[in-house]
């Protein structure tokens, strides 16, 4: 029989390396507990929000059980559309939020056809998900019921300051001030008093004072306005085939600031172009203004400018021309932002925290081979692109 | 000592194998260092690593470790890296850390075989190409996600001179994608479509170098040359189907670049003003000018087989080509200090030994301001380390010689870094990035 102390050393060298063993195991065993997962690294990345945009989608497919891809649109909707009263809609014009942070509350004001022809009303219509609005949530705004309206308004703009809701629309000169072109006042804004934008009292016509440069060969229209830090008002409108600017210090009384427009069309690319290279989506005309003044996150004054591109083969797409300070040309990215085979244009923009909203008027089918506005409707898109709305009920 | 004998001549069958060297590698490794003690030393171990870390950071050292040496460690980085304040989720680092040192020799001359493996537990490696505008903290974001293995050999023929050198190894892919069958365009789940893969996983390996010169007993010098390398994906799909009832064919080449670790060459001084004080400095040239972007390249050729008209808009013939913007990456001078004290433990004829050491690297971004359409987000580095081991010698009968336990941590400080773009109509815009990389790892060596 051993000794009891020998026996006890023997037991203890064992426990050692038994312990050695399991720390040398334990790597492994933290190693083994993990598991695989996708990689990231593109969350939260920077973005102005302003494009590429997405049309919003309704591409669900389920076989038995197990569903595919993403349904962020209402089963009544077509792709890319919002759900909107039947009634014609000639051109959406501006959004105004009516809720916070990511809160899809938002109210649309919208160009319509009372029947096929001008539009002569310019209606609001309130959303909750920013996608479904129903007929119940659609309100007159105002009505062209002005003698030196004419009958025809419509570009509706929308903006917020000191606690009112200006509206800017247009005023069309083929009907208006009696159709004559030259007479017609071209713009004019309204204003409500409440912050949701609902009861308007028209102002009147703007002026719109100072030497017109050669490019302006109609009466303005599509107007968009913002204010900048000292209280300047900047219109921006388009006119002919480019979009010009003008400063007020009341938001009623313009001057064109300079004679050279702020955005012109792209100048036309080589006529042959490389294998794939397309040519400019703006080469035609630029229109239908769409501006956000903001500050970049290093604190850069911004004036971001969402357009209408036309070009030169009978398409068009969103564009986007920025500029850095409260003065100067507008700088156009060469790219458009959205662009599909659906003519879209006069682009309403809402942003919110973390993504932005586009609302295009596009034809309803791709197949129109013709302007039809009994197949007009506003589409929707999102920005960044990767980012997805919850299901719409 | 057979054991020795057959890890030799393992080691000598490798090298032979892989006499034909291509390039280097973007690894972890080269962000989080290899093995705690020389992480913990800020990685300025040039003219100082005998471990098995020294297969990256000087093969030559590893003819200075005296006894059969196999080590096991675990590293876990993680990146709370930010661009406008907020975090963008850069996935962290983990794996395992084996190695070995086997030295021996041969005609009398010292001579020592090494490996060194870096095994990621969640990926062995990463594939990530993105648009050139698409923001990615390019140094941290997807090179770090990948397996190390290196091989190495080392031989001391001067008593006064060390020099080693060897081979690492990664695959680069080469697939071929074919499609065949009907694509439905109206209800995209009745499509019918048949598809076959052919991948290579080709081996790519590279070199490196290094040279160790002990000048006296408290003084060493050592100097390394690591090759560049890129590692190339190409996939090319070929599309034979019908669609809309057309025949269609379309032939998708992308070609990315998808790791690139630019050549480098470390020049390192260890030196002991006291019998228990070690400090380690090292210089590292790296040519980042070099450095070729993760960026996708894309050409497709895609063709509708009819007569109507009205279906040639339908698919573009041919996407247009990529152009990638040269990065402009600016060669970089990466300094380094590390110390190492060390204590006896208990009675000292025992050999037991604890060490406390520290470090500090600063990495001045290589990446231009990014004033233009790419967005590769980076800033400065400033690494802290500190680090501990504890060194037990004959601790049980089993095991005559060290047994080796160490941990080390390290904090990584990037200061913010705005970036401003020319042209406003930029679709990202003006952003501030900075950021925070917390990395831990221990490992325990036995030495027989």
């Amino acid at each position: 029989m051993r000794p009891r102390t020998s026996h006890g050393s023997r037991f203890t060298r064992l426990t050692r390396l038994t312990r050695l063993a399991l720390l040398a195991a334990l790597p492994l065993a933290v190693a083994c507990a993990t598991l695989a997962e996708s990689g990231r690294g593109d969350v939260a990345l920077p973005s102005n929000l302003v494009g590429p945009f997405r049309a919003l989608k309704r591409g669900q497919s389920c076989t038995g059980d197990v569903c595919t891809g993403v349904d962020e649109l209402p089963a009544s909707t077509l792709n890319g559309m919002i759900a909107a009263p039947s009634t014609p809609i000639a051109r959406a014009g501006a959004a105004l939020r009516l809720g916070t942070f990511d809160d899809l509350h938002l109210a649309l004001y919208v160009a319509r056809d009372v029947d096929v022809g001008a539009p002569a009303t310019i209606v609001r219509m309130e959303s909750s998900d920013a996608r479904t609005f129903a007929a119940g949530d659609v309100t007159e705004a105002i009505r062209a019921d002005q003698p030196w309206e004419g009958g025809a308004i419509g570009d509706p703009w929308v903006v917020r300051a000191d606690g009112e809701v200006g509206l800017y629309y247009a005023v069309h000169p083929a009907q208006g001030a009696g159709g004559d072109p030259a007479q017609t006042p071209g713009l004019a804004r309204a204003r409500a008093g409440d912050a949701a934008g609902t009861t308007f009292t028209k102002d009147g016509a703007l002026t719109l004072d100072g030497p017109k440069g050669a490019w302006e060969t109609e009466p303005p229209r599509a107007p968009s306005v913002a204010r900048d830090d000292d209280g300047t008002w900047h219109l921006f409108y388009g006119s002919g085939v480019a979009i010009g600017e003008a400063t007020s210090k009341d938001g009623l009384h313009f001057t064109r600031v300079g004679l050279a427009p702020s955005l012109e069309p792209a100048p036309p690319g080589p006529a042959t172009l490389p294998d794939g290279v397309k040519p400019p989506f703006d080469d035609r005309a630029v229109d239908d203004p769409c501006v956000e003044r903001a500050v970049t996150e290093t604190g850069r004054t911004i004036w971001r400018v969402l357009y209408t591109g036309l070009d030169l083969r009978g398409g068009s797409g969103i564009g986007y021309a920025a500029r850095y300070g409260d003065s100067g040309p507008l700088s156009r990215n060469p790219a458009s932002v959205f662009s599909t085979k659906l003519h879209a244009r006069a682009p309403a923009y809402a942003r919110f925290d973390s993504f932005a909203l586009l609302f295009p008027t596009q034809d309803t089918s791709s197949n129109l081979v013709a302007y039809d506005p009994r197949k007009q409707g506003l589409g929707i898109a999102i920005s960044p692109s990767r980012t997805f709305l919850p299901i719409s009920e | 000592m057979r054991a020795r004998t057959l890890a030799i001549a393992l080691g000598s069958a490798l090298a032979l194998a892989s006499l034909t060297p291509r390039r280097a590698q973007a690894n972890p490794v080269e962000t989080f260092g290899m093995g705690s003690r020389s992480t913990a030393m800020g990685n300025a171990v040039t003219a100082d690593a005998t471990d098995f870390s020294a297969n990256y950071y000087n093969p030559a050292g590893l003819v200075g470790q005296k006894r059969l040496l196999i080590e096991l460690g675990y590293v876990y980085a993680h990146h709370a890296l930010q661009i406008d304040g907020k975090d963008n989720h850069v996935d962290d680092v983990r794996g395992l850390t084996v190695g070995l040192v086997a030295p021996g020799e041969v005609a009398k001359i010292p001579f020592a075989f090494g490996l060194g493996i870096h095994l990621p537990d969640s990926r062995v490696f990463r594939v990530r190409a993105l648009d050139q505008q698409q923001p990615r903290w390019e140094l941290y974001d997807n090179r770090a996600q990948r397996i190390v293995f290196a091989a190495n050999l080392a031989v001391k023929p001067f008593p006064w001179l060390e020099v080693g050198g060897g081979l690492s190894f990664l695959a680069g892919t080469k697939a071929t994608l074919d499609v065949t069958g009907d694509i439905d365009a109206g209800d995209p789940s009745h499509s019918n479509l048949r598809h076959q893969v052919d991948a290579n996983l080709n081996s790519i390996r590279y070199p490196q170098f290094g040279v160790r010169v002990l000048a006296s007993d408290k003084l060493r010098f050592g100097a390394v040359y690591r090759g560049q390398f890129h590692l190339d994906i190409d996939i090319d799909a070929n599309v034979a189907a019908r669609f809309v009832g057309v025949p269609l064919t379309s032939a998708i080449t992308t070609s990315e670049v998808d790791a690139f670790l630019p050549q480098q060459v470390a020049l390192g001084a260890s030196w002991d003003p006291l019998d228990d004080l070690t400090v380690d400095f090292d210089v590292t040239w790296v040519d980042w000018s070099a450095y070729q972007p993760a960026v996708t390249r894309v050409t497709a050729d895609t063709k509708l087989i009819t007569d109507d008209p009205a279906l040639y808009g339908l698919i573009p013939a041919k996407a247009a080509p990529t152009v990638v913007v040269p990065p402009g990456l600016h060669d970089r001078f990466v300094p380094r200090v590390g110390v190492e004290w060390r204590r006896p433990l208990g009675d000292k004829d025992r050999g037991h030994r604890l060490s406390l050491r520290a470090g500090y690297s600063y990495e001045h971004t290589p990446i231009p301001d990014q004033r233009g359409v790419t967005n590769y987000v980076d800033a400065d580095r400033h690494a802290l380390s500190a680090g501990l081991g504890l060194s037990m010698h004959h601790l049980i009968d089993e095991l005559p010689g060290d047994v080796r336990f160490d941990v080390h941590g390290q904090l990584s400080i990037l200061p913010e870094r705005t970036t401003l773009k020319d042209d406003p109509a930029d679709l990202i815009g003006d952003y501030r990035q900075r950021g925070r990389i917390y990395s831990l790892g221990a490992t325990l060596g036995v030495a027989f």
